[in-house]
C-alpha cells in the first residue's frame, strides 16, 4: 500500500514530534513515522533538563540558540502545550546547579565556563556558590562533605520529558497529524521528474514531496540516501530512578533531579558500547556512589529502576539542521538536546522548513557542511 | 483481620506500630503480626491516598510497604519482627511530600 | 579463576531439584534465594511446619510435605545455599548480581538456571486494590508461613485449582466462607471435555480435583459457578462484593476477598535477559522459549519449572531435573550417551504432568482480564486506570513501553509484575491487535528494588564495565 502525505516526518521522538505537531497546527497534512515499541529511543531515556550553563564551547551560536529556547519555555511554550493538550509537563524554571566535589572539580568548572564567556555573545549569567550558599538552597537535605559548592544558572530548568513527548504526540493528533508506528524507514528514493520521495518502511510505502528525517541514530543510513554524508555517534548514557520520597531537591542538578511525583533520578554516564542500551551494573554502582557523596541521605532510598539510552551525537555534539543540496525539500534534523530546544524546533525550524526566508540567524552554523 | 490457626510457641517480642506496643512472635513476618492484630492499613498510596494492605504475601507486589526503624519502603511480608522494632504506616503523597503518623 | 559453577536462582520445587541433580553429578552449585529457608512458595516454611500439631499438618496436606526430601537433599557439599538474597540483575554472560545483608555481590555462573516460579495472575476488577482484597495464593502463603487465616467473613472469587484448594483449606481451618464465586461455566466444562482423555494419564491429579469438589460440598461452602462479573466496594476499605450471574446482581458483605485466576510464569528475569518469549493464546500469558531441556535462546541460561510455562510443583521438579542432566553433559560430568537413558523415566513423568494441563487450562479459563469500567486501577503501584491507558492508546501508542512512558503504568516498585498482562490486554483490544504483536514491558534492572547504599557497595574492581 502506498500512503501519500504533503509532509513526511521520519522519526517520532522529541524532534520529530515537535516539528510534526507544529506542521499539523499550521494545517499541513503530515504523517509521522515511528519504529516499533522497542526501538533505541533517546526521547524515552532522557533526564528532562532544559539546560543552558556550560553549553556552547567553540560554538557561540549554540549559546544563543539554547538561551532563546530556555527563555521561550519560560515565556509561553510550556503554557501553550498545557493549554492545548491538558498535560502538565511539571516545568520548574528557576535555575539549576552543577554540584562540585573537591577542589579539582571547582577549578575545572571555572575554567570550562570561562572559555564560553570569552567568546562574548549573549551569554547566560552563571554564578559560583560556596558550600554554605549551596546548602541554603537545599534546606531539607544535607550535602555530602566532599561538596565544596556549585555553579548556578538561573536560565536552567527541568520538566518531565516523557510528558513532553506525550504532549507533542497528542498535539499532532489533535490537529489532524497522523502517527504511524511500526514503520521503520528503510529505503528512500527520489524521483527528479515528479520531485516526489518514496520511502519504503518495514511494512508500507510512503510518498511525499517534503521529507524530514528526524530518526535519531537511525538517521545515518537515511540521510546518506538524500546525499548528506551524516556521521553520528551513539553514546550510552545510564540513569537510575529511586523510589518516591518527600520533596527534598527543589532545583534540578546536573545528574540529580527529583520529579514532581517524588521519585529521584540520577545520571548520567557516558560510554561507547555501540548499539547496546543495556544497563550496566558497574555504572549503577558509580552513579550510586556519586549520588550518596552528593547527598548522604540518598543511601537509604530504594533504587527502583535503571535504564540506558543512546545519545545522538554529531562529531562536535552540536545540532545538525540542513536541507539536502542534491535532494531538494529533504531535511535532516539532529539534536541531542531536544527537550531544551523543543520550542525552537516547534517554531523556528518548522517555519524555516515551510518558508526558506524565515531562516534563523544561527542556522548556517548548524549545517552539515561544517564537518567537510 | 487474621487469626492464628496453630499454636505459635516462639518467644514473644514487643514491636511498636505507630508508637503503640504490640506483641509479636519471634520469626513472624511483620505483615502477619500486623494482620493478626487487625490493622487495617499499612500505607496510603502516593497518587490517590488509598489505604492498602498486603496483597501477594510473597514479596512481589509491594503493597505492604511500611516505614520500619525510619527506613521507608520496607516490605512487611518479607521482613521479620525484632524486639523493639518501630513500625509506622507510610504516607508518601506525591503532592505534599511525605510524613509518618 | 574460580571453579566451574552453576548458579541456580530460586529454591522452590524446580530450583531445589535442579541443584540436587547437579550436585549428584559432582557440579558445584550456588543456589540463591530470597527466603530464609528453602522451599519456594509451594513448600514455604515446610521445615518448621513439620513440627506443628497434626490438625494443622492435615490442613496443609500430604502433597505439601512431599517437599521435605528435596529440602533435605540440599544439604550437600557441592551446594552453597545463599538465603535472604535480593537478586537485582543478571547479565547475558551469566553474571548474577545479588544483595545480602545490605552488601551487593556478584557471581558468574558457567550456566544460570532461572527457577523463579509463578505469580498469581492479576485480576483487574473494580475494587481489587481495596484494603482487604488479596490473592487466594497469598492467603495460602500466610497460612503456611505464619499460620494465620482470615478471621471475618471471607469470599473467594475467580477460578482455578488453587482457588478451590484454598477454599477447602480455609473452611477446614474454621474460616467463615460466605461464598466461592466461581467464573467457571458449564460451557467451560464442555470445552474441556476433548482434553479429558489425554488427561486421564494423570488419574491421581484428576482424582484430587474431584475430592476437593466433593469436600467443598461437604464443608457446606456456597459454591456459585458461572459468575460473570464481580466488583468490590467500601468506603476506605473492603465492605462488600457484588457479583453478577444470569443477569442478576447479588451483594455480600465481607471482610476479606481472595482473588485468583490461576498462576502465570514469573518472567521478570527472562525478560530482563532479553530471552526470546512466546505468547500462549489459551493461557493468555508469555513464557520464555525453551527447548526440551529448558535451554533458552541464550545458551548460558536455562529456565526450569513454572517460569518456563505452568506445569505445577511435580512437573517443575521433573523439568528442572532434565535441565540439570543437560548441563551435566555440557560440563563434561555426564557422558552424552547416558543423557537420554537417564532422562527417559523423568521425561515420562513430566509428560504425564503436561498431559493434564490442556484440560485444566480449558476448564479454568481466566475471564476477568480486561475491565470495561474505565475507573478500574490497572497498575497498583502508579494507580494508572483503564481510562489512562485508553487515552494513550488513542494517540497511537506503539506498545506497552511507549505506554509506560506516557502513563507510568509499570514504573513502580513491583516492576510491572501485576499490571503487565492487563495493560497489554487493554491496549491490544483498544488498538484491535493482539498481545503477541504488541509485546511486553522491557524489564530493566533492578529486578527488585534495593537500597542505593547496596548498589554503591558493589565491588567493581573485578567487574567488566560493559
Amino acid at each position: 500500500m502506498t500512503i501519500l502525505s504533503d509532509f513526511l516526518v521520519v522519526g517520532g521522538g522529541l524532534m520529530g514530534s515537535a516539528v510534526a505537531s507544529s506542521l499539523a497546527m499550521k494545517n499541513k497534512q503530515v504523517i509521522m513515522l515511528d519504529e516499533g515499541d522497542l526501538a533505541f529511543r533517546a526521547s524515552r531515556s532522557n533526564f528532562g533538563l532544559i539546560w543552558v550553563q556550560g553549553k556552547g564551547v567553540g560554538m557561540p551560536d549554540y549559546v544563543s540558540w539554547t538561551l532563546q529556547a530556555s527563555r521561550r519555555w519560560k515565556k509561553d511554550f510550556n503554557d501553550f502545550l498545557q493549554e492545548e493538550t491538558g498535560y502538565d509537563l511539571h516545568l520548574r524554571h528557576k535555575g539549576g546547579l552543577v554540584l562540585l566535589h573537591g577542589d579539582k572539580e571547582v577549578q575545572e568548572r571555572k575554567k570550562h565556563l570561562g572559555t564560553i564567556e570569552q567568546e562574548g555573545y549573549d551569554t547566560p549569567t552563571i554564578s559560583f556558590l560556596n558550600r554554605k550558599e549551596t546548602q541554603a538552597l537545599f534546606p531539607d537535605i544535607k550535602l555530602g562533605n566532599r561538596v565544596l559548592g556549585a555553579s548556578y544558572c538561573e536560565e536552567d530548568a527541568d520538566l518531565n520529558p516523557l510528558y513532553l513527548l506525550k504532549a507533542l504526540h497528542q498535539l499532532m493528533i489533535k490537529y489532524g497529524g497522523q502517527y504511524h508506528a511500526n514503520q521503520k524507514a528503510i529505503n528512500i528514493n527520489y524521483d527528479e521528474k515528479s520531485k516526489i520521495y518514496t520511502v519504503k518502511t518495514q511494512n508500507d510505502v510512503y510518498q511525499t514531496p517534503k521529507l524530514i528525517i528526524t530518526a535519531g541514530n537511525h538517521s545515518v543510513p537515511l540521510a546518506r540516501q538524500v546525499g548528506i554524508p551524516l556521521e553520528l555517534r551513539a553514546e550510552h548514557g545510564q540513569i537510575l530512578a529511586l523510589g518516591r520520597t518527600k520533596q527534598v531537591i527543589p532545583y534540578p542538578l546536573s545528574g540529580i533531579k527529583q520529579n514532581a511525583e517524588g521519585s529521584i533520578i540520577l545520571g548520567a554516564t557516558k560510554n561507547d558500547f555501540g548499539f547496546n542500551d543495556t544497563s550496566v551494573a558497574g555504572l549503577s554502582q558509580k552513579l550510586a556512589e556519586r549520588a550518596i557523596a552528593s547527598f548522604p541521605d540518598f543511601k537509604s532510598l530504594n533504587l527502583v529502576r535503571t535504564w540506558a539510552g543512546l545519545r545522538v551525537l554529531t562529531p562536535d555534539s552540536y545540532p545538525v539542521y540542513c536541507e539536502s543540496e542534491s535532494h531538494p525539500n529533504s531535511y535532516v534534523l539532529i539534536s541531542h538536546s531536544a527537550v531544551t530546544l523543543a520550542p525552537n524546533h516547534f517554531h523556528q525550524i518548522t517555519n524555516w522548513i515551510l518558508n526558506n526566508n524565515e531562516k534563523p540567524r544561527e542556522l548556517d552554523s548548524f549545517h552539515y557542511n561544517r564537518f567537510q | 483481620m487474621f487469626k492464628l490457626v496453630r499454636p505459635n510457641t516462639n518467644q514473644s517480642v514487643t514491636i511498636y506500630f505507630n508508637g503503640a506496643p504490640l506483641t509479636a512472635f519471634e520469626n513472624e513476618t511483620v505483615a502477619a503480626a500486623l494482620l493478626r492484630q487487625g490493622k487495617k492499613e499499612f500505607r496510603t498510596t502516593p497518587v490517590k491516598q488509598q489505604k492498602r494492605l498486603p496483597f501477594c504475601m510473597m514479596g512481589t507486589c509491594y503493597d505492604c510497604l511500611l516505614t520500619i526503624d525510619d527506613l521507608q519502603d520496607v516490605q512487611g511480608c518479607a521482613t521479620y519482627v525484632r524486639d523493639g522494632m518501630q513500625i509506622k504506616t507510610q504516607h508518601i503523597n506525591e503532592k505534599q511530600g511525605s510524613d509518618h503518623e | 579463576m574460580s571453579k566451574q559453577t552453576v548458579v541456580v536462582i530460586g529454591a522452590g520445587a524446580a530450583g531445589m531439584a535442579c541443584a540436587c541433580t547437579l550436585a549428584q553429578h559432582d557440579i558445584c552449585v550456588t543456589l540463591i534465594d530470597e527466603q530464609p529457608q528453602a522451599g519456594g512458595q509451594i513448600y514455604r516454611n515446610l521445615t518448621e511446619n513439620q513440627h506443628m500439631p497434626a490438625d494443622f499438618k492435615d490442613l496443609l496436606g500430604s502433597d505439601y510435605f512431599k517437599g521435605a526430601d528435596l529440602i533435605k537433599d540440599l544439604d550437600h557439599p557441592q551446594i552453597t545455599h545463599h538465603a535472604r538474597c535480593v537478586i537485582w540483575q543478571i547479565d547475558e554472560d551469566g553474571t548474577v548480581y545479588f544483595s545480602v545483608d545490605g552488601k551487593a555481590q556478584s557471581i558468574k555462573g558457567d550456566y544460570v538456571v532461572v527457577a523463579t516460579g509463578a505469580l498469581e495472575r492479576p485480576t483487574p476488577v473494580k475494587g481489587w486494590t481495596l484494603a482487604g482484597v488479596m490473592g487466594a495464593g497469598a492467603a495460602q502463603v500466610a497460612m503456611k508461613r505464619d499460620g494465620i487465616v482470615p478471621s471475618g467473613d471471607v469470599v473467594l472469587a475467580g477460578c482455578g485449582p488453587l482457588l478451590l484448594l484454598v477454599a477447602q483449606q480455609l473452611a477446614k481451618a474454621g474460616c467463615q466462607i460466605k461464598a466461592l464465586l466461581d467464573s467457571t461455566t458449564t460451557k467451560d466444562h464442555v470445552n474441556a471435555l476433548p482434553s479429558l482423555l489425554p488427561a486421564l494419564s494423570n488419574m491421581s491429579l484428576l482424582k484430587k480435583g474431584m475430592e476437593i469438589k466433593v469436600s467443598l460440598k461437604k464443608l457446606g461452602i456456597p459454591h456459585i459457578t458461572g459468575v460473570e462479573k464481580i466488583e468490590m466496594s467500601g468506603d476506605t476499605a473492603l465492605e462488600q462484593i457484588t457479583y453478577h450471574k444470569d443477569g442478576k446482581s447479588h451483594t455480600l458483605a465481607c471482610d476479606t476477598v481472595l482473588l485468583h485466576q490461576g498462576v502465570v510464569p514469573n518472567i521478570q528475569i527472562s525478560r530482563q535477559l532479553n530471552l526470546d518469549h512466546q505468547w500462549d493464546e489459551s493461557l493468555r500469558c508469555w513464557h520464555p522459549t525453551t527447548d526440551d531441556w529448558g535451554q533458552s535462546s541464550n545458551q548460558n541460561i536455562f529456565v526450569a519449572g513454572d517460569g518456563a510455562g505452568i506445569i505445577g510443583a511435580l512437573g517443575s521438579q521433573y523439568s528442572a531435573t532434565l535441565s540439570a542432566l543437560k548441563i551435566s553433559v555440557l560440563m563434561g560430568k555426564l557422558p552424552e550417551s547416558d543423557l537420554l537413558k537417564q532422562a527417559a523415566p523423568i521425561r515420562k513423568k513430566l509428560k504425564a504432568e503436561q498431559a493434564v494441563r490442556p484440560f485444566i487450562n480449558t476448564l479454568f479459563k481466566p475471564k476477568w482480564l480486561r475491565p470495561d469500567d474505565e475507573d478500574v486501577v490497572v497498575c497498583r503501584c502508579e494507580e494508572t486506570t483503564v481510562k489512562d491507558i485508553k487515552r494513550s492508546a488513542d494517540i497511537g501508542c506503539s506498545g506497552p513501553n511507549q505506554l509506560k512512558s506516557f502513563t507510568r503504568a509499570g514504573m513502580g516498585p513491583c516492576q510491572g509484575r501485576y499490571c503487565g498482562l492487563s495493560v497489554v490486554e487493554i491496549l491490544a483490544h483498544a488498538q484491535k491487535t493482539t498481545p503477541d504483536k504488541l509485546g511486553y514491558y522491557r524489564i530493566r534492572p533492578p529486578l527488585k528494588p534495593l537500597r542505593l547504599s547496596e548498589v554503591a557497595s558493589l565491588n567493581t574492581l573485578d567487574q567488566k564495565d560493559a
